[in-house]
């Protein structure tokens, strides 16, 4: 039997996950109005439920902004990242509710029709009248697309590569959005503290990825060094702890360089799952292991255990006098690359390679 | 936990690791307590919302003189018990305004009718009027200015103010005003409810409220509607009848902030 695709199944760890999610939601929604009604009790309920879940669903995209960096400045935070498609599908639901309720409660029950309403009457002539619901139509649009194509299936078929450049258009719906906050209710609402909010979380967001992207950039800056007949000086075996793997600019490819047992092998560090980093995995019953949702595959070949069909490229490899070499060009995926042997430091070099 | 590596969180195993597992149980608990504190300041930082309500479900009837000009308004002959109010400003369900055409043929009629009552703590009321629910019930002519009281001249005045509509503003939609609301308010204004002048009071002293019409005391609707629910600057004659403050201006003086 062999699976067309791989789901990110179900397990005891998402339930919780989603539990605790659920509840999360539910809690700041009730804090949310309880406050709310406290401070007016004749206020609006529509309104005061349309801004509940506008500012929930703008606080969980600022917590699924985070948790990609905060992966990988920190292996802890690596379960928040395991599911994080239940907290996009979440947010875009929160959203939905948010965009729902606005189009009820101020553009539905005119002669104009609603998405008219939203895109037009909304966009004003006048200085103070720059429109906001259109920014925010547009930003739940990109969340509904990436909701419903965020399972498994539809990663398989739009092909890694599209769903990949699909999905960071997050960044758009959240550039859209601090428009739609911006020039909305940031224009009613005063309270100094809701623009030192959306700045804050917005330096948050940044900082993250600016560290984050700092330390790639850091790693990526570092040319290894020719090594002759193709191949380049990756680094010493010993910079390599057993079961893991250094990740090294090779060809222009990032490349996951594993050391296990008494073995080398190489592979490309792009998984094929969503991109995770596999060079910041580990070897698991023998197998590479994504450090984001646990996808293997076998070091010396690429290709992940039966029935799975994912493959990787492979790069040859070879030691030399302790020091770990890899060949510039990768073979083509799932090809089996014979893995280089750690020797003893006074014998030089044996190769690995095909 | 599958083989050897007790410090590497993997998803589908059936136990995540000790180290994983006790970050969980410290973060989670602060995550949350994180996620309601900011509930509860973004909830209590609104200002906008005030002490104005919608009676919604609650159909009441009134009976009293239909007057058409300049909006119209429905004078009760004792204080809505509600509201204190006794001169009740009508308007349709959702945007719309109360239809001019049958305010026209009823004017100073007496009439009954059933509706949902809108008011502030300012004691301004407004009746969602139910549809079809106008009965003409009255055989005299009674006298509208004896009803309303007599109409006040309060001269030429500058107002610097917000432009909303009497329905939301005063109740349906709580906050209804300014950015948030600008597009339902247009609606409102479009759909023939009468827009009103807010000028917010300034060091604490309450806002005050003018209907709007234009300079010859006639009802206006789509000549304001580019300025609503922005800073406008607007001249013209103030009158007072009864309780209501109404503004006389051209539309087209109005000036943008
Ligand atoms: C059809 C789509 C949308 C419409 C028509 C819409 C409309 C509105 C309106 C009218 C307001 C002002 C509400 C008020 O203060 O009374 C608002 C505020 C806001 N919206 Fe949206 N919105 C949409 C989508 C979104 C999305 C996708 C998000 C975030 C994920 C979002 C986040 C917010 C936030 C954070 C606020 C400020 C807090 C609040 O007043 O609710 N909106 N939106
Ligand atoms: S990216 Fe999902 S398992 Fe690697």
């Amino acid at each position: 039997m062999s699976h067309s695709y791989r789901a990110v199944g179900w397990n005891g760890f998402k339930r919780r996950y989603d539990a605790v999610l659920a509840a999360a939601i539910v809690g700041y929604l009730t804090v949310f109005m309880a406050v709310s009604f406290a401070v007016e009790p004749s206020a609006t309920e529509e309104i005061m439920l349309l801004r509940g879940t506008g500012t929930a669903a703008i606080v969980l995209l600022h917590v699924i902004l985070c948790i990609g960096p905060l992966a990988r400045l920190s292996p802890r935070f690596l379960p928040l990242l395991y599911n994080r498609r239940h907290l996009g599908v979440a947010t875009f639901l929160v959203a939905l509710l948010h965009g729902a309720l606005a189009t009820l409660t101020y553009h539905f029950g005119s002669d104009v029709n609603v998405f008219v309403s939203i895109l037009v009457t909304d966009a004003g002539a006048t200085r103070g009248s720059f429109p906001f619901q259109a920014f925010g139509f547009a930003a739940l649009l990109i969340l509904f697309v990436m909701a419903a194509t965020s399972h498994d299936f539809w990663l398989r078929n739009l092909t890694a590569p599209v769903w990949k450049a699909l999905h960071m258009s997050v960044y758009v719906a959240y550039a859209l959005l601090l428009v739609h906050v911006s020039f909305g209710v940031l224009q009613s609402e005063l309270h100094p503290g809701n623009v030192a909010a959306l700045a804050v979380g917005f330096a948050t967001v940044t900082a993250l990825h600016g560290f984050a992207g700092a330390r790639e950039v850091r790693r990526d800056a570092v040319v290894p060094a020719d090594a002759g007949d193709g191949f380049v000086r990756v680094c010493d075996v010993a910079d390599i702890p057993d079961g893991r793997a250094k990740i090294a600019l090779v060809g222009g490819e990032r490349v996951a360089v594993f050391r296990y047992g008494g073995l080398v092998s190489a592979v490309s560090n792009a998984c094929q799952h969503q991109n995770g980093p596999l060079g910041e995995g580990r070897i698991v019953d023998g197998c590479i292991t994504c450090p984001w949702h646990g996808y293997q595959y076998d070091p010396a070949s690429g290709a992940a255990p039966a029935p799975f069909t994912e493959k990787l490229p492979t790069f040859a490899v070879r030691v030399v006098g302790g020091v770990v070499h890899v060949h510039r060009t990768p073979h083509p995926a799932g090809t089996r690359v014979e893995p280089a042997r750690i020797e003893p430091p006074d014998t030089s070099g044996v190769e690995g390679g095909r | 936990m599958s083989g050897g590596s007790d410090d590497f969180f993997i998803g589908w195993a059936p136990s995540a690791p000790m180290r994983d597992r006790r970050f969980l149980r410290r973060v989670a608990p602060l995550g949350l307590v994180a996620l309601l504190a900011i509930a509860a300041l973004f909830a209590g930082w609104q200002r906008t919302p005030r002490r104005a309500w919608f009676d919604f479900g609650e159909l009441r009837s009134y009976r009293g003189v239909l007057v058409a000009d300049p909006v119209p308004m429905l004078v009760l002959a004792a204080p809505e018990p509600t509201s204190g109010a006794r001169v009740l400003l009508l308007c349709a369900e959702w945007k719309f305004g109360f239809d001019a055409a049958l305010a026209k043929r009823l004017h100073l009629r007496e009439v009954e009718l059933r509706g949902t009552l809108i008011h502030d703590a300012d004691g301004q009321a407004m009746v969602e009027v139910a549809a079809g629910s106008v009965a003409d019930v009255g055989d005299g002519q009674p006298d509208a200015e004896r009803l309303l009281g007599a109409t006040e001249d309060l001269g030429e005045q500058v107002l610097r103010g917000e432009i909303v509509d009497s329905k939301c503003y005063l109740g349906v939609m709580n906050p209804g005003v300014l950015k948030p609301h600008r597009a339902c308010a247009i609606h409102c204004i479009r759909g023939g409810i009468p827009p009103i002048l807010l000028v917010r009071g300034t060091d604490g002293s309450p806002a005050e409220h003018y209907l709007l019409v234009g300079a010859d005391g006639a009802a206006i609707h789509a000549q304001v509607l580019d300025l609503v629910a922005v800073p406008v600057e607007i001249r013209g004659r103030v009158e007072r009848i009864g309780a209501l403050r109404v503004l006389r201006a051209d539309p087209a003086s109005y000036r943008l902030l």
